[in-house]
């Protein structure tokens, strides 16, 4: 397109905006308020993935054994948990990396945790004389750091309990998550001194908190999505009848253009920049307000529904790392809602 | 131009057993041929319903032949694609009965729009349209808006503005209708004027006095058929 050409219809998408003004400003109205439903809903769930992934051990199953546990047990278990952490497509772990040398599992997401490392791990988290008045246990009495990797206690009246530590890949695929707790829920041990299977106490996890937050999010996903559509939806219509009324005033024009061998994009263009300027317009509008809303409203909002303030507050973080996503994704909006709009609008007039 | 040099030309417009209907089913032309040559003044007359219009609109495009063959130009209208339709558009001007002149632009800006729109250049537009603004009288009120024009001056600017692009095909669509006769013999004056210069003039009217003041072709359709081509007025 020649720069003569495309500066005309350029001026003349500009001179659109000014010529329905009412309608423009209601266009503009409806998309700045579109987009800040989406982008609130955005911050808000993103604030709500960075605290719970905050949360420690959130992807851990822990299967505590009962003290009672001989050697035998602790191995069965840990043989009928292999089995289900290498049928599992959520746990990176095989068979393969149980070496024969060992009776117990010691990768990164598969392991046991004898008793005295639990104690060297509480150890390296708690004072010992707060550990001593909890647990009644004198650390120094029995504590010997040479020897604490063992499948029983080396640890003299060690009151803490071994476990196997099985670590997920994600949480993402929460019925998969689901189905490996309940098969660990269903070990049963073939000749078990103590239990025939485990209690369902001493299998820990942040399965049932993760469901919850899942749950919120999942709500709150839908309910964004869902209130985008109708909102995008209310945008392109009141887009359309802008572009429309501006269409139907030059109606005449766009006859006499196309009798003199108008090209459709030539036609199309100035209703085009007409709607794309509604967009960016909006997109930047939407920008400035969901800035004061974030910094100065939604964190406050967010941090007193949770109860969390001060430095151990819920964790949010300066609108400016939000700030590409949010300018980008407005602007996407801006335009589709833009140019879908003008192309709808305008089709009628443009048959050959 | 006597008949021997205008057995000479090509045919410019080329209309073989070409049928329409609309919606309805009824048929607006019916087995219609005809040839114009390159460089002829043709009347095309005929009452209401005789199926002048829709020849004119499958003429520019405005509508499509059902049937038959259509040749505008060298361009095949029975087989175009539509992104060539601008293309053939730019090589006709069209005259409206009602000018269809814009009153929020000057006498000006009326007739550059015309350029504009095919993408002219502005260096172009500013040296081509006082030169056609003079040539049809106009050029002293290029700065005023139609509004502030008598008839006769808007008629020769919407005249300029179907001529500025320097089409091969001038249609003029009831060009005399609803104006008096000084205004009728302007129009026509200029309409022959451009045809002197070469360029195929296609009136369309049902006002016969005009096509018996001229000995021009003149071809007359009657519900969807050519009843008569020859030379020469007669009753429309």
């Amino acid at each position: 397109m020649k720069p003569s050409v495309f500066f005309y219809n350029i001026a003349q998408g500009f001179k659109g905006i000014f010529r329905n003004s009412v309608m423009t400003t209601a266009s503009l109205l409806v998309l700045v308020a579109c987009m800040i439903l989406v982008g609130t809903f955005y911050l808000v769930i993103d604030t709500i993935d960075r605290n719970f992934n905050a949360i420690d051990n959130l992807n851990v199953i822990e299967i505590m054994l009962d003290k009672d546990y001989g050697e035998k047990e602790i191995v069965e278990i840990g043989q009928k948990l292999a089995t289900i952490c290498d049928e599992s497509p959520i746990i990176d772990w095989t068979k393969d990396q149980w070496s024969a040398d060992q009776n117990v599992p010691k990768s990164e997401n598969f392991k046991f945790v004898s008793s005295d490392e639990h104690l060297e791990i509480m150890l390296q988290m708690y004072d010992e004389e707060w550990i001593k008045a909890i647990f009644e246990f004198d650390v120094e009495h029995g504590h010997d750091e040479g020897d604490n990797d063992g499948i029983t206690n080396s640890v003299e009246d060690n009151p803490l309990r071994a476990s196997y530590r099985i670590t997920f890949k994600n949480l993402s695929d929460f019925d998969e998550v689901t189905k490996v707790k309940s098969r660990i829920d269903a070990i049963e041990l073939d000749d078990a001194s103590v239990n025939d299977t485990i209690p369902t106490e001493d299998i820990k996890d942040h399965i049932q908190l993760y469901g919850n937050v899942m749950s919120i999010k999942n709500t709150l996903y839908f309910a964004g999505i869902w209130l985008m559509a109708i909102f995008l939806l209310i945008s392109l219509f009141v887009i359309m009848n802008t572009i429309k009324l501006g269409v139907f005033a030059r109606r005449h024009e766009i006859t006499f253009m196309r009798l003199c061998g108008a090209t459709k994009n030539f036609i199309r263009m100035p209703f085009l920049v007409e709607g794309i300027i509604i967009g960016i317009l909006s997109a930047a509008i939407s920008f400035g307000i969901e800035f004061y809303l974030y910094e100065y409203l939604l964190r406050d909002i967010i941090a007193s529904a949770t109860g969390a303030t001060g430095e151990m507050g819920i964790i949010s973080v300066s609108f400016w790392e939000y700030a590409p996503v949010i300018a980008i994704g407005f602007a996407a909006i801006g335009l589709f809602a833009g140019i879908i709009s003008s192309s709808i609008s305008l089709k009628k007039y443009l048959k050959a | 131009m006597n008949e021997q040099n205008m057995q000479e030309k090509r045919d410019i417009i080329k209309f073989e057993n070409v049928s329409m209907a609309y919606g309805n089913g009824n048929l607006a032309l019916n087995n219609v041929s005809l040839d114009i040559k390159e460089g002829e003044f043709v009347f095309l007359v005929g009452g209401n319903g005789a199926g002048k219009t829709t020849l004119t609109k499958l003429l520019i495009c405005e509508e499509k032949l059902a049937d038959g063959k259509l040749e505008v130009n060298g361009f095949k209208l029975h087989k175009i694609r539509s992104w060539r339709i601008p293309k053939l558009r730019r090589t006709m001007g069209m005259f409206f009965q009602d000018f269809k002149l814009f009153n929020n632009m000057t006498v000006y800006e009326n007739v550059a729009f015309a350029m504009r729109v095919i993408g002219a250049k502005p260096s172009l537009i500013k040296k081509r349209v006082p030169v056609f603004l003079d040539m049809v009288g106009v050029g002293h009120k290029s700065d005023s808006f139609p509004n502030e024009l008598s008839g006769g001056e808007q008629q020769r600017v919407a005249f300029a503005r179907a001529i500025v692009n320097n089409p091969d095909i001038v249609i003029a669509d009831e060009p005399t209708g609803n104006i008096d006769t000084e205004m009728t013999e302007g129009i026509m004056e200029l309409l022959i004027k451009i045809n002197k210069l070469g360029k195929t003039v296609l009136v369309i009217t049902h006002d016969d006095q005009i096509v018996k003041n001229y000995n021009k072709r003149v071809v007359k359709l009657e519900n969807g058929h050519v009843v008569s081509d020859k030379i020469g007025g007669f009753n429309v």
